[in-house]
């Protein structure tokens, strides 16, 4: 009699654990679970590229600042491609910067081109066939020392030389701008922080895809 | 010394069974905490309506000024007079793998905006309603350098499914700490551009206008439909 309750006994322990074991496996798998209900649809590049003699306005993510764009062309064939950025408040732009352009050079703006604060924005531009970011702030103060602008790629092969910039995505936060960048061979890199606030570089151990 | 052996048998499964169990419920209210918010710290307060202007935000280790939510305009109204008929025919839909999202009245498309769904923990896939939208919260969660603080997080759209309970708290909502949209960057949720939720916010349903703290108790609204894989 004894020898049945036992048995009973443990069967029912060990059943009691396998059932909480259960739902602790399953509370953790319906977290991940997904479920694919259509396939994917083609990414549109919303990427604002003056390319001829034209005016581009881009709104900040909360709309209190626009960037405008004034590409005007010159009499030797090159663009004067002016930035001026006004705020909601104080309607009078401020000419942030100015470069003469041709097709080749032409400066862009990127999407996420605004800080969050509002207080930077940062530009693209082609040189030689790649792609150079450079930031500035919004109110046409120096961002460093003696300097209106920081070019980011430069700072970062300095700092470091086993990695290349392949693409700067946008913000992570009021100072942190997000790269990408592949090994010198050609792998997948790693993604980085450029930290506005002593412009050093921060290595991410995810990558922002 | 056989039959005490035996007798002591019972006594070591019950230890067993304590040990293995604490375990199991420590997996459980781990895997809980993890699964049942989008935001594990403020849970469920982040379902709530609530300002705090006078509070800094902390996002990747930065402090940051939340936008202030001017109270004087806003009303506890929450029902619209003249547009409390709801349109079946609107719809969401959010492509994860692009990182897109489109409002549809129909055939005819309202907006299109980039977002940025979960990357630590992913945004679910599936159909959902809207189920609450309030005017601001407050949202936090993470620990250690991946610990985030947000007071004031605009134009918040819950949304749930019978998969996805409401409690859970996953929501499309304003973003003011990041701007690199079309990346995965939030903790489930889906982030939008503020400038653009305002508008998706005053023309999905329930009806609410930006005046408003939040939508009527009860009332189903918009289907949100999310799909594909996040890069």
């Amino acid at each position: 009699m004894e020898k049945h309750r036992n048995k009973f006994f443990t069967t029912f322990l060990i059943a009691g654990t396998l059932f909480i074991a259960g739902l602790a496996i399953s509370a953790r798998s319906r977290v991940e679970r997904e479920v694919p209900l259509r396939s994917s649809l083609a990414s549109e590049d919303v990427q604002v590229k003056a390319i001829k003699e034209e005016k581009a306005v881009i709104f900040s993510p909360d709309g209190k600042y626009t960037l405008t764009v004034y590409n005007a062309s010159q009499t030797n064939g090159v663009l004067l491609q002016t930035f001026s950025v006004f705020s909601e408040e104080d309607k009078t732009p401020v000419k942030i910067f100015e470069k003469e352009s041709n097709a080749q050079n032409l400066v862009s703006v990127p999407p996420n081109t605004f800080s969050p604060d509002n207080k930077y924005i940062f530009l693209r531009y082609e040189d030689s066939g790649k792609s150079r970011y450079i930031v500035l702030r919004t109110d046409a103060k120096d961002i460093k020392e003696g300097s209106k602008l920081i070019e980011i790629e430069t700072l970062f092969a300095e700092k470091q030389s086993n990695f290349v910039i392949t693409d700067v995505t946008g913000w992570g936060s009021y100072s942190l701008i997000v790269i990408n960048t592949d090994t010198k061979d050609g792998k997948k890199g790693p993604s980085w922080w450029f930290d506005l606030s002593n412009f050093s570089f921060i290595r991410l151990s995810s990558r922002f895809n | 010394m056989a039959k005490k052996r035996k007798g002591n048998f019972p006594y070591v499964i019950t230890g067993l069974f304590i040990v293995l169990t604490s375990l199991g419920i420590f997996i459980l209210k781990r895997s809980f905490n993890e699964a049942r918010c989008a935001n594990t710290l403020s849970c469920e307060e982040s379902l709530s309506f609530s300002v705090n202007n006078d509070e800094n935000a902390i996002f990747n280790g930065g402090k940051m000024n939340p936008p202030e939510i001017d109270l004087s305009l806003l009303t506890g109204e929450t029902s619209v007079l003249g547009s409390a008929t709801t349109s079946s025919d609107k719809r969401i839909e959010v492509d994860l793998s692009t990182q897109i999202l489109r409002a549809y009245n129909g055939d005819t498309l309202f907006m299109e905006s980039r977002i940025s769904s979960g990357k630590l923990f992913p945004t679910p896939t599936g159909e959902f309603t809207i189920w609450r939208k309030i005017r601001s919260t407050k949202m936090s969660g993470g620990s250690g350098a991946g610990y985030y603080y947000l007071p004031n997080v605009p134009y918040v759209m819950f949304f749930s499914n019978s998969q996805v309970s409401a409690g859970r708290g996953f929501s499309l909502h304003g973003t003011y700490w990041h701007n690199n949209f079309g990346h995965p960057m939030s903790h489930g949720c889906v982030n939008m551009i503020t400038r653009d939720i305002k508008k998706l916010y005053e023309w999905a349903d329930p009806p609410t206008t930006a005046e408003q703290k939040q939508s009527n108790p009860g009332d189903t609204g918009t289907k949100i439909i999310i799909y594909g894989k996040a890069p």
